[in-house]
């Protein structure tokens, strides 16, 4: 290392010293009642895993329980040859009426 | 392990490395009770082969960067963002490092401009290393870096710093 680098290094680590000269202070008294309301707060804005898991869980089994009754309905032509078969009237003309 | 006792044996050293990064009192109790609530969160999950004090670092290394990086944000949107919110929470916050002496007030508040402006694996390691006192090692472990890095890093630092201070001098 020549004599201009070393001076710059010098020069560099004398500018930076200063920062020694920073002093530890202490942290307010009153932080660990903030801490203990933000905790609080956040206890209270969050819902457990199981939770969301169960809510989950139970919006699925009863999508899944409407879309089988949905495939599961019986369509208008099988109740029209079900009344076919059974000589029954799949209308509300009982008397004829013209 | 207490959440009690250890914010008893770590609140100042969380609260100086905040302001550190910071320089401002409002804002380093903002982050300090960040880094608290999320100590709180992860206690349980907390690998105890790791140091305590080098989880905390870290726990506070990353909540002081992650709160510039907000600021730096919303200094960007401010003019949308002062539409919609009040004016009080758009006031940029001034230097107020409470550690710092009257006499040295001004010269320590050039030499954290010019750090300010570094990278933030530069700043963290003179941070550490130049205020906090911490060895090599001690920053290796905490950055999760090896020493001949850290060594680079903070040599990169000095020099960026100087760079910056020369560049202020020079206008």
């Amino acid at each position: 290392m020549n004599k201009a680098s070393s001076n710059i290094m010098n020069e560099m680590e004398q500018t930076l010293d200063i920062l020694n000269n920073i002093k530890k202070v202490d942290a307010s008294p009153f932080l660990i009642t903030r801490i203990q309301q933000k905790i609080e707060i956040d206890k209270i804005n969050s819902i457990s895993t199981p939770w969301v898991f169960s809510i989950a869980a139970t919006v699925f089994i009863l999508l899944c329980l409407n879309v089988f009754i949905i495939a599961k309905k019986p369509q208008m032509n099988e109740v029209s040859s079900l009344a076919k078969n059974m000589n029954l009237l799949n209308n509300d003309n009982f008397y004829n009426e013209q | 392990m207490q959440f009690d006792a250890l914010f008893t044996t770590y609140k100042n050293m969380v609260y100086n490395l905040a302001l550190q990064y910071v320089q401002n009192v409002e804002d380093a109790e903002e982050i300090t009770q960040d880094v608290f609530v999320a100590i709180h969160h992860s206690l349980n999950t907390f690998k105890q082969h790791a140091e305590v004090s080098t989880w905390i670092y870290r726990i506070a290394i990353n909540k002081s960067l992650d709160f510039l990086k907000a600021k730096k944000r919303k200094k960007r949107f401010g003019f949308i963002v002062s539409i919609f919110e009040n004016q009080e929470t758009m006031q940029a916050h001034s230097f107020n490092h409470p550690g710092i002496e009257l006499e040295q007030k001004q010269a320590i508040q050039l030499i954290f401009s010019a750090l300010n402006k570094l990278n933030d694996k530069q700043k963290t390691a003179l941070i550490l290393s130049k205020i906090e006192q911490k060895s090599q090692k001690e920053v290796a472990e905490i950055m999760n870096l090896t020493p001949k890095a850290v060594e680079s890093l903070i040599g990169r630092a000095k020099n960026n710093v100087f760079k910056n201070l020369n560049n202020k001098e020079g206008l």
